[in-house]
Order: C-alpha cells, then structure tokens, then sequence
C-alpha cells in the first residue's frame, strides 16, 4: 500500500517535470523578438553623444552597446526610403560628417513619414554595429528595428 | 575611323566619370539555410549592408554587420548570434572582388545585363574565395544588384549542432538583392 502511494507520487512528479519542460520548450520556440516599444532601453543619450564614443573608442563602443536597446534623442539630419518605402532615419548634425542611421522597424514606417528633417527626434533601436569610413561619406553607427518614440 | 573610335572612348571616359561609384547603405542581403526536411524556414535577413562599385576598377565590396540580420523567432536570432557566427566576436561580414565581365557592362545605359563576380568572403573569422553569377540592372541613374551564391558552414567553421541537423542544412543560400545610387562628389 505505502509503496503505491509512492510510486503514484514519483509518477506524479515525472509527469509534472515533463510538462513544464514541454511548455518551456514551447514557450522558447515560439518567443518573439523584444517589442521595443514596450521594452526599456538599456542606454539613454543624445545622438552625438553615441558618435563621439564611437569615433573615440570602436572596440570598446562595440562591447558596451552591440545589440543593446538604446534611446536617443536627435536632430533628424536625412530621411532615406528605399526601393521598397522603408525608411531609414538618419541622426546627426549637418557639420559632422559621421551619423546614426536608424533602419525603422516596418511596423512603424507609418509614423517615420510623418517626421521631417531638422526637427528632434527621440528614437528607441537596437544597435547592431559601426561602419568606418569607407566611402569618404562619415562613418555610421546603425539601429536596428527602430521606432520613435512619442515623449 | 580610329579618331572616332578614339572620340568615343573618350566620351564614354566623360560620362562615365560623371559617377563613377555607385553605393547604398540599405542593401538587402537574405540567407537560407532550411534543411530539405525542416518543419520551418531557417532564414534572416539584413537591411543595412553596404555595398559600393567601382564601375571603373570593377570593384565591388559588401559589408554586413551579422547582427543586424532579422529573423521570425527570436530563439533563432540568439542562436545565430551567439553559437553559429559568433556575432560577439566577428562582427562583420565582407566580400571583396571584382566584376570579371566589367566590359560588357553599359553603366550609362538603361538595361539587364549578366555579371560575374570573383573575390572573398571574409566571415567568421575565415576567408574564402567565392565566385558566382548575377545581375546588374542600370535603370533611371541606379544600379540593381542581385545575385545568390552557397556558403559552406564548413569553409567558414560554423558547427551546427547534431541536435538541429535535421532542420538546419549544411550550407547557406545567400541572397543579394541591392539597389545602389550615384556617388555624387
């Protein structure tokens, strides 16, 4: 009799450990990427400020920010759509050469239009890396899947 | 007969030079690595590569910073970051070679023409020379790039997990679809 009992608790525990794995697992496979609208980003600063890290040290920039969420607040230098209408909101000052292009998450595109250069911006994205001057065009920090945000 | 042959060339010489480079910096380049019998597409994509030709020299160039590939689930953009590429480390993806049929190539007339290209891939630390055939397509002032090509996993020393094998395939399909504009100087 004890022994059923114990062997009905042991199965008991198995099938409850099954389960949860399984509705873990279930849960990992189908998680979304971050809404980062809903999301706090890890770093908020000014456009420039991000830029002058970067020029100043690239290695160190990279570590600190890559696939981070950061908030910046900006001057809107460019907007650039291409072939397809998406956007990509370019950060910085006329006189400095190096910019943050923003890619604009598709789900916000609508909102992008409705920005105009020379005005301030504040704008949530994911940082996915530096691109030095190649071109002689000022180099580039770029955000991924970005969106602004209404203050 | 050679001094309008030579009157030509020099004409085309001027306009050409007119831009000579042509870039973006919302190049879309695409993988697929789907396993012929995987329930799921295993593909990402990236909207801000670059992409620079030298319509002179033939260059061309492309570089994508490997986090900045976007996927469906967001489990797969982990795995791809932090087991196959190793984002962390090698940040960034290029390819330098040259278009071997440059010549036959119109830059300054509107039309689709058949491109090779030759150079190296440099990703993941390794480098490997890559040769394939695509499109250039010269309309209205731009420059349409597409192409696709394999990569190995194994020429680029990307470890795929036996636990996944059965849905992630052994090479990559990598899609180039880039739309260049003048570099105006």
């Amino acid at each position: 009799m004890k022994n059923k009992k114990l062997i009905f608790k042991i199965i008991t525990i198995i099938v409850f450990i099954i389960m949860s794995v399984g509705l873990y697992a279930y849960k990992e496979y189908n998680r979304k990427n971050v809404d980062l609208a809903e999301t706090k980003a890890a770093y908020s600063l000014t456009e420039m400020q991000l830029i002058n890290e970067f020029s100043q040290d690239q290695n160190t920039s990279n570590k600190k920010y890559l696939g981070k969420i950061i908030e910046l607040v900006g001057n809107i230098k460019k907007i650039d759509t291409d072939v397809n209408g998406y956007h990509t909101v370019v950060l910085g000052n006329a006189v400095n050469m190096n910019s943050v292009r923003c890619s604009v998450d598709s789900a916000f595109n609508k909102e992008a239009h409705n920005l105009s250069v020379g005005s301030t911006v504040v704008i949530r994205g994911i940082c996915t890396g530096y691109n030095a001057d190649d071109l002689g065009l000022g180099s580039d920090i770029i955000l991924n899947r970005s969106i602004s945000i209404n203050k | 007969m050679k001094l309008s042959i030579l009157l030509v060339a020099a004409l085309s010489i001027v306009s050409v030079s007119n831009a000579q480079k042509f870039f973006t910096k919302t190049g879309k380049i695409s993988f697929d690595a789907t396993a012929p019998k995987s329930p799921e597409n295993i593909t990402g994509v990236n909207k801000t590569s670059i992409c620079v030709i030298d319509t002179k020299t033939a260059d061309i160039q492309f570089s994508v910073l490997m986090k900045g590939f976007e996927f469906e689930r967001a489990l797969m953009m982990e795995h791809f970051n932090e087991n196959y590429v190793e984002s962390d480390k090698f940040n960034k993806t290029t390819f330098k070679g040259t278009i071997t049929n440059n010549e036959s190539i119109n830059y300054t007339k509107d039309g689709v023409y058949p491109a090779k290209v030759k150079g190296k891939l440099d990703m993941h630390g390794q480098s490997k020379d890559i040769e394939t055939e695509g499109k250039i397509t010269v309309k209205a002032g731009k420059i349409e790039v597409s192409a696709s090509f394999i990569a190995q996993f194994d020429d680029f020393k990307v470890a795929i997990p036996q636990l996944v094998a059965d849905k992630v395939a052994k090479f990559a399909k990598i899609i180039v679809d880039c739309t260049l504009d003048p570099l105006a100087k």
